[in-house]
C-alpha cells in the first residue's frame, strides 16, 4: 500500500497541486470579488428572512432566528469551499482559445487536469470565507453550538469531499457541452438558477414550498451545499448523515458515468471537426 | 436606417442558430418566474398579509415585474466589454455607422424576441396558474407607465454599456457585471420583492438610485399604486439619471477610445 | 520506420446553412451537412531522425495530417502508426514521446514566469530531476532565454514567448516533434533563429521532426525531404534537390554592372525579372545559362556576378499550378 512508487506518485501530484496554487496566487483579487459578493448577498437574504421571521413570531419550520442566521453565515463558506466552477476555464481557455488540443496531448487525464486547476481556488476561497464567517459570528454574537459526536464528525468529513466531487463532476459535464455549441449561456444560466434555488441559497431547502422541497431532495444540488451546511450545524443524526452520503455516492456514480459518456462523445465531435 | 433593421434581424437569426441553448434560456426565465412566484405564495398564503401585500397583490406584482423585465432588462449590451478586450471593437470603429446606435438596434432585436416569448409564456402560465390579472384603464397612467419604461430602457442601456466600458481599463470586466447581476438586479430593482416592503429610510435612499426605475417604478405606476406627486418625483429622478449616464458615457468613451490599444489575442 | 501512414483519408462534416432569416428558421428543423475533404488517400513513411517538411498552400491538408499523426483527429479511413502506437488512442506512453507545437496556441501560464510552466510539464510528463536539469539547461542555452524564463509570460514579446512555448513543448525530450507553421507571425530574425534551433535540436537530440509551412525558406533550410500536399493529396514525396533538378527549367543570373545598361540590350539575353539601377536579375534557360553568362562577362564590365537556381518558391508554385491544371 505504501510502496515507493505510490509515494512518488503522491509527491508528484502534490507538486502539481502546489504549482497550480502558485498560479492562483498570481491573481488573488478575482477570488476576493467572488467572496465579498457572496457575503453581501447572503447578508441581504438574511436581512430579508429576518424580517419574515419577526413578522412570524421568531420561529419558522424548525428554524430559530439564531440557527437561521448561522445558516446564512455558513452559506458564505459552503460555496467558497464546495461550489466548483471549472466551466469558466474550460469554456474560455480550452474551447474558445483552443488550448484543449494541447491539454489532450498531455499524458494526464483531462478531468484531473481541471481538478488540479480548480482545487486551489476552493481551498483559498474557503479559507477566506471561513475567516469572514468567524468575524460575522463574533460581530452578531451568533455562534454555532458544535454538539457533534465523533461519529457525526467522521461522517461529515466523508460528506464534504463527496459534495465537492459531486459539484465538480456536474460542472464538468456542463462545461463539456461547450464542445457542441460555443454559446451555452442558456444552459449555464439555467443551471445557475437551479443551483440557487435547490442548493439552498435563497432559503434553507426545508423551507421551500412543497413541490420545490421534494424536487430538491431528488436533485443533486442540495447534496452539494445544503446538506453539508446543516450537517455542520448539527441538524443531521447519524442515520440522516448516512442517508445523505448514500445519495451522494449514488449521484456521483451516475454523474461520473455520464461525464465519461459525454466526454467520449464530445471528443469524437472535436476530433471529427478539428479546430 | 435599413442597416440597423438588418442588424436586429440578424440577431434573431443568430439566436435561432443555437437552438438548444435558446430553449434552455427560456426555461431558465420561466423557472425564475415560477420560483419567485411559489416562494411568495408560500410566504403569503391566501388570507394572510405580509409587509402590506396579500397573496394576490404580490403575485400580480411579480408577474408584471417579469413582463417589464423583458422590456427593460433583457439585453446583451454588456457584451461591449468583451468586444473591447478582444479587440473586436476595432471592426466596429472602422464601419461607417454609429456604434451605439448599432448596439441599441441589437438591443431592440433582443427585446423584441424576449417580449414576444414572454407574452407567449405568460399566457400559458395564466391558463395554468390562473393568477389575478390587473388591466389598467386610466389612459394617463398607461402613458406614464410607457414613459417610465422608456426611461428605464435608457437607464439600463447606459448601465450596461458603462459596465462594458470598464474593458478599456481592466481585463476583469466580469467583476462589476457579476456584482450587478447578483446583487443589484435582485435587490435594488424590485425584481425579487416590491421595494416598498423595505424600512422607510432605506426605501427613501433607494429611490434616489437609478435601479428602482428599471422595474419597480413602472409596475407601480401601472398598478395605480402611486400617488401623482410620487410619480412626478420619480419620473424626474429617472430622467435625471438618463441624462447623467448619457453624459458620463460620452466622457468615459472619449477617454477610453484614447487609450484603446486595439489589441487582440 | 517510426511513422507509417497508410491511405489516410479525413473528411470534415460541415453544417451548411442558407443565409438569411428563412435559412435560419429552416436550419432549426432540418440541418444539412456536406463533406469537406481535408486529406485524401495520403500514404508515406518516415524514419527515425528524419527532418521532413510538408509544404502546400493554405487549406492543403497539412495541419489536418499533423493532427491525425498526433492523435487529435480521428481518420475517416486509413491507418496511422507512430512509434508503434495508434495515435488516436492517445495512450500516455505515446503522449510522453511526442510533442505538437502549433504556432498561435499557447500552453504557458499567462501570469507566471515560464519556468513555472516548465516545472508543471516536468511533473506531468514524469521527467526525472536529472534529465530535467540537463534538458532545460541545454534548451535555455540553445534558445538564449536565460534572462526571460523568470519573467511573467504576460510581459514577454511574441518572439520571446514562442521560444518559451517551444521549451515547454520539449521538456520531455520527445522522440517525434510535430511543428505546425512554427514561423508564422514572427519577424525575419526570429524566423531564422527558430530554423537554426530546429536544425540544432534535430541533430543534438536525434528527434524525428515533421514541420508544416507555407514559407519556402523554412523548408529550404531545414528539410532534405519534402512532401508536397495540395487539396488533400500528395503531389510529391522526395528530396528537395530532386524536385529542383526535375522542375527547374531556368537559372537566375544576378549581376551588378559597373555602369547602368539599357534594358533593351539585356532583354535579348533572357527575361529580366528585376532591374534596379545597376543591379539586374535575368532569368535564362538552364541549357543556355553558361553560354549567356560567358557572353555577359566578356562584353560588359561587371562588379558582381552570381548564377543561382530559380527561386524554389517559383518552382514549387509552378508544380502546384501545373498539377492542378
Amino acid at each position: 500500500m505504501f510502496s515507493q512508487t505510490r509515494i512518488n506518485n503522491l509527491m508528484r501530484l502534490l507538486r502539481i497541486f502546489l504549482l497550480h496554487f502558485q498560479y492562483l496566487l498570481s491573481h488573488p483579487s478575482r477570488s476576493f470579488v467572488f467572496i465579498y459578493t457572496y457575503t453581501f448577498l447572503s447578508l441581504l437574504y438574511l436581512a430579508f428572512i429576518r424580517g419574515v421571521f419577526l413578522q412570524n413570531g421568531g420561529d419558522l419550520g424548525g428554524w430559530t432566528l439564531s440557527s437561521v442566521s448561522s445558516y446564512y453565515f455558513l452559506i458564505i463558506v459552503a460555496p467558497a469551499l464546495l461550489m466548483t466552477h471549472p466551466e469558466h476555464p474550460v469554456l474560455r481557455d480550452d474551447i474558445e482559445n483552443g488550448e484543449l488540443s494541447g491539454r489532450l496531448l498531455k499524458p494526464f487525464s483531462y478531468y484531473w487536469q481541471r481538478f488540479f486547476h480548480e482545487l486551489p481556488y476552493r481551498l483559498f476561497q474557503g479559507l477566506i470565507a471561513t475567516i469572514i464567517f468567524i468575524v460575522l459570528s463574533v460581530l452578531f454574537n451568533n455562534y454555532i453550538e458544535f454538539r457533534l459526536s465523533v461519529l457525526q464528525v467522521m461522517l461529515i468529513v466523508i460528506m464534504l469531499p463527496l459534495a465537492y466531487m459531486l459539484s465538480f463532476t456536474f460542472k464538468m459535464i456542463l462545461a463539456i457541452t461547450g464542445l457542441w455549441t460555443t454559446d451555452i449561456r442558456g444552459a449555464r444560466e439555467l443551471v445557475e438558477i437551479l443551483i440557487i434555488i435547490f442548493a439552498g441559497f435563497i432559503v434553507p431547502v426545508n423551507l421551500l414550498p412543497g413541490i420545490l422541497e421534494n424536487l430538491a431532495y431528488f436533485l443533486p444540488f442540495a447534496y452539494m451545499i445544503y446538506f453539508p451546511v446543516v450537517a455542520v450545524q448539527g441538524q443531521l443524526s447519524v442515520n440522516a448523515l448516512m442517508s445523505v452520503i448514500s445519495v451522494q455516492i449514488l449521484w456521483l456514480s451516475i454523474l461520473y458515468l455520464l461525464f465519461r459518456k459525454v466526454w467520449k462523445k464530445g471528443l469524437m465531435r472535436f476530433t471529427d471537426l478539428g479546430h | 436606417m435599413n442597416k440597423y433593421f438588418l442588424v436586429g434581424k440578424n440577431l434573431v437569426s443568430e439566436i435561432f442558430t443555437y437552438r438548444l441553448n435558446f430553449v434552455m434560456w427560456r426555461v431558465r426565465m420561466i423557472l425564475s418566474l415560477l420560483t419567485i412566484y411559489f416562494l411568495w405564495s408560500a410566504l403569503i398564503p391566501e388570507g394572510r398579509e405580509l409587509f402590506g401585500y396579500t397573496n394576490s397583490s404580490i403575485l400580480t406584482y411579480i408577474i408584471l415585474v417579469h413582463l417589464t423585465y423583458s422590456f427593460v432588462v433583457a439585453s446583451r449590451s454588456y457584451a461591449v466589454g468583451e468586444d473591447i478586450i478582444q479587440g473586436n471593437l476595432s471592426n466596429f470603429l472602422l464601419k461607417p455607422f454609429n456604434y451605439f446606435t448599432y448596439l441599441f438596434s441589437k438591443d431592440v432585436g433582443d427585446k423584441f424576441m424576449n417580449i414576444s416569448l414572454t407574452v407567449i409564456e405568460l399566457s400559458i402560465l395564466f391558463v395554468i396558474l390562473k393568477p389575478p390579472i390587473f388591466i389598467q384603464t386610466d389612459l394617463l397612467l398607461l402613458l406614464l407607465t410607457a414613459l417610465s419604461i422608456l426611461s428605464g430602457i435608457g437607464i439600463m442601456f447606459f448601465i450596461y454599456v458603462l459596465l462594458g466600458s470598464i474593458g478599456f481599463w481592466s481585463q476583469e470586466v466580469w467583476a462589476p457585471r457579476f456584482i450587478f447581476f447578483t446583487i443589484i438586479l435582485n435587490f435594488f430593482t424590485g425584481f425579487l420583492f416590491p421595494l416598498d416592503i423595505l424600512p422607510k429610510p432605506i426605501f427613501d435612499f433607494i429611490q434616489f438610485l437609478p435601479f428602482s426605475y428599471l422595474l419597480y417604478f413602472p409596475v407601480k405606476i401601472y398598478l395605480g399604486q402611486m400617488a401623482i406627486d410620487q410619480i412626478l418625483m420619480g419620473t424626474s429622478i429617472s430622467l435625471f439619471w438618463v441624462v447623467v449616464f448619457h453624459l458620463l458615457l460620452k466622457k468615459v468613451w472619449t477617454k477610453g477610445l484614447q487609450i484603446y490599444g486595439a489589441y487582440g489575442r | 520506420m517510426i511513422i507509417k501512414v497508410d491511405h489516410l483519408t479525413k473528411y470534415y462534416k460541415i453544417h451548411q446553412k442558407e443565409p438569411g432569416f428563412m435559412g435560419s428558421l429552416r436550419s432549426l428543423v432540418n440541418r444539412k451537412y456536406y463533406d469537406a475533404r481535408a486529406v485524401e488517400d495520403v500514404s508515406f513513411t518516415i524514419d527515425e531522425g528524419e527532418l521532413v517538411g510538408f509544404i502546400g498552400p493554405n487549406g492543403a491538408g497539412k495541419t489536418t495530417t499533423l493532427k491525425c499523426l498526433s492523435g487529435l483527429l480521428y481518420p475517416t479511413s486509413g491507418n496511422v502508426e507512430v512509434l508503434g502506437f495508434n495515435p488516436f488512442e492517445r495512450k500516455h506512453d505515446f503522449l510522453k514521446k511526442i510533442s505538437l507545437v502549433m504556432g498561435q496556441k499557447n500552453q504557458l501560464w499567462w501570469d507566471l514566469p515560464a519556468m513555472d510552466s516548465f516545472l508543471l510539464n516536468k511533473e506531468i510528463y514524469e521527467v526525472s530531476d536529472s534529465s530535467y536539469k540537463k534538458t532545460i539547461g541545454e534548451l535555455i542555452d540553445l534558445l538564449d532565454v536565460k534572462d526571460i524564463v523568470n519573467v511573467q509570460v504576460r510581459k514577454l514579446s511574441l518572439g520571446q514567448r514562442m521560444k518559451c512555448e517551444l521549451i515547454a513543448a520539449l521538456i520531455h525530450e520527445p522522440k517525434v516533434l510535430f511543428l505546425d507553421e512554427p514561423t508564422i507571425g514572427l519577424d525575419v530574425v526570429m524566423q531564422q533563429n527558430l530554423r537554426d534551433f530546429v536544425k540544432e535540436y534535430n541533430k543534438k537530440f536525434d528527434a524525428t521532426i515533421i514541420l508544416t509551412s507555407h514559407y519556402m525558406r523554412d523548408v529550404e533550410q531545414l528539410c532534405k525531404r519534402i512532401i508536397m500536399i495540395d487539396h488533400g493529396k500528395v503531389l510529391y514525396d522526395g528530396n528537395l534537390s530532386e524536385i529542383v533538378k526535375k522542375y527547374a527549367t531556368h537559372k537566375e543570373l544576378r549581376i551588378v554592372f559597373q555602369k547602368p545598361i539599357e534594358k533593351r540590350e539585356l532583354a535579348r539575353l533572357g527575361k529580366i525579372t528585376e532591374m534596379n539601377g545597376t543591379r539586374v536579375v535575368i532569368s535564362v534557360e538552364r541549357t543556355k545559362s553558361n553560354h549567356v553568362a560567358a557572353e555577359i562577362l566578356k562584353k560588359y564590365d561587371i562588379e558582381d556576378f552570381n548564377i543561382e537556381e530559380a527561386g524554389i518558391e517559383e518552382i514549387i508554385r509552378d508544380v502546384f499550378s501545373n498539377k492542378n491544371k
